[in-house]
């Protein structure tokens, strides 16, 4: 058989293919490239170094690269000393019939370059290698710069989400906040389980006397009376119960549990009493007091928020029309449950 | 892309002029996206005008400030195996930018044999700004490859004169990123 070909010496071939390995039929090493020698040793036989690594695999590595270089196929290798590497190549026969395999790694690149510490120089320059590996770290770096972004913006989503139920002047719940707190009591009024206490009292207070605050002593001195009236809410209320600023002058508490009358009136009273002896100005007898509407939700279970709200706000005008610095309780339409004054 | 590009301006403001940070107006929370951010003037500009600094130095800063940092090392790092073929192949730069985010605008870098050992990187006539900033970056790789470049600007043309290619250790450099030593300043 006459062949016309080229002719290579072994130094050519391995400039030009750093990842070959030419071998015997009989599965001799006889040749190699440079960059291979950092993956393996490429010395004696190749059923010492390699494994098929098709999960199916018949047959000796050999057979493989043999009949990979008659089909004109691909094969996959399985370093022995490096299970987890898998090299990926073809083959032909050279004319003195040995097999001339070349070999790569495909998607393992980034595991086999940290490795076998492969350089620049360790790939021929058509390949994609380098291209590969910039893309892989840029990708990398890229990403570790948007995940920062998007926790920055989680915690900027998640101080927006307290401001937007929060009174800027108080710091207690606004009128957002309280919609939530009832949504959650109602919720919890009607448990899947049916255990627990799951009633709760409403409070509408208004303030008595505090428009003319802000006439006569204008507004910063309005805004501070404001800051000491919810702290002196806060004293006299329990840590588990909302208080919220939903105008003006005007606080909304919402009581989880079961209250008697009485009980509410005694908070009733304290708040008003409470509120009335914060001073407003040194030397000047202003005073401002409270008026009190407020409502059980175990009065009538069926009603919804806007219906308890409106009740409590009934019972605050009650308070309000007959005289003020009193608190009442709304039990049905007909009957207001109204506590002395102060 | 854009929120990355703001991002190392910031930190590069934070770590070089944290005054001017301080100083700064919304213009910079507020850009304009999909813009060419070297075009969209307002940041670094801005920054240049309030330090007193003329516009090309703040770019030629930055530039620098950017190569110093270990991802971008790293990544200019991928394009040369030494100093002179990092600056051959800048004219890849591009290309890679755009590789990594389709979005990021960088105009075309040409290359030339100047003579000796000279090498001229030429951008378009317009983008001054660019021009400072790749030569910033050069100035700062050719001490990471621990070669002595002489580097001058003259308008849109950088010339890189290599006297030494090997006139120092350069830094380590391994494809394998195995554990950066970090030198991000900038980091707030």
């Amino acid at each position: 058989m006459s062949v016309s070909g080229v002719l290579l010496d072994r130094c050519s071939l391995g400039r030009l293919l750093p990842m070959h390995l030419l071998v015997r039929q009989d599965g001799l090493i006889v040749g190699h490239g440079q960059t291979i020698e950092k993956l393996i040793n490429p010395s004696g036989m190749v059923f010492d170094i390699f494994s098929d690594a098709r999960p199916h695999s018949v047959g000796s590595v050999l057979d493989v690269m043999i009949e990979a270089a008659k089909q004109s196929d691909r094969f996959f290798l399985r370093l022995l000393a490096a299970p987890q590497l898998t090299l990926r190549g073809h083959a032909v026969f050279t004319n003195t019939d040995e097999i001339l395999i070349n070999l790569g790694f495909g998607i393992e690149l980034i595991k086999a370059v940290s490795r076998c510490d492969l350089s620049d120089s360790d790939f021929a320059p058509p390949e994609l290698a380098m291209e590969l590996l910039f893309l892989h770290e840029a990708n990398r770096a890229v990403l570790g710069q948007l995940s920062d972004f998007s926790r920055q913006l989680e915690e900027a989503r998640m101080i927006a989400e307290i401001q937007a139920h929060t009174d800027a002047l108080t710091g207690l719940g606004n009128r957002r906040g309280l919609d939530l707190v009832l949504s959650a009591a109602m919720l919890a009024k009607h448990p899947q389980d049916g255990v627990g206490d799951h009633n709760f009292a409403l409070m509408h207070l208004d303030l008595d006397g505090f428009k003319q605050v802000n006439d006569v002593f204008g507004h910063d001195t309005g805004d501070r009376v404001l800051c000491e009236v919810s702290e002196t809410l806060k004293e006299l209320i329990r840590t588990d119960d909302f208080l919220a600023r939903i105008g003006g002058d005007e606080f909304v508490v919402v009581l989880p549990g079961l209250f008697s009358s009485e009980s509410l009136h005694q908070l009733g009273r304290r708040i008003i009493a409470g509120i009335e002896s914060i001073s407003i100005s040194t030397g000047d007898r202003h005073q401002i007091s409270a008026s009190i509407g407020m409502t059980r939700s175990s009065a009538r279970p069926d009603r919804t928020i806007p219906q308890l709200l409106k009740d409590a706000d009934t019972a605050l005008y009650w308070s309000k029309n007959n005289g003020r610095r009193r608190a009442t309780i709304f039990e049905e339409e007909s009957a207001l449950h109204s506590g002395s004054q102060v | 892309m854009q929120l990355l590009v703001n991002k190392a301006i910031e930190d590069f403001l934070a770590s070089n002029h944290a005054e001017i940070l301080r100083a700064r107006n919304v213009a910079i929370s507020n850009p304009v996206a999909g813009q060419n951010w070297l075009v969209d003037q307002h940041l670094l500009d801005w920054a240049a005008h309030q330090t007193g600094k003329p516009v090309e130095e703040m770019f030629e800063d930055f530039g620098a400030w950017l190569a110093r940092q270990e991802p971008t090392r790293r990544l200019l790092r991928f394009s040369g195996r030494n100093f002179a073929e990092f600056v051959v192949r800048l004219e890849e730069l591009p290309g890679r930018a755009q590789m990594v985010s389709e979005n990021f605008a960088m105009p075309p870098i040409s290359v030339r044999s100047g003579g000796m050992e000279m090498l001229q990187v030429t951008l378009p006539a317009g983008a001054i700004r660019w021009t400072a900033l790749l030569a910033g970056m050069v100035r700062v790789m050719a001490d990471d490859y621990g070669a002595l470049g002489l580097i001058s600007v003259e308008g849109h043309v950088i010339s890189v004169q290599i006297s030494d290619e090997e006139f120092a250790d350069g830094r380590d450099f391994s494809l394998s990123p195995g554990t950066p030593k970090h030198t991000q300043q900038g980091r707030t």
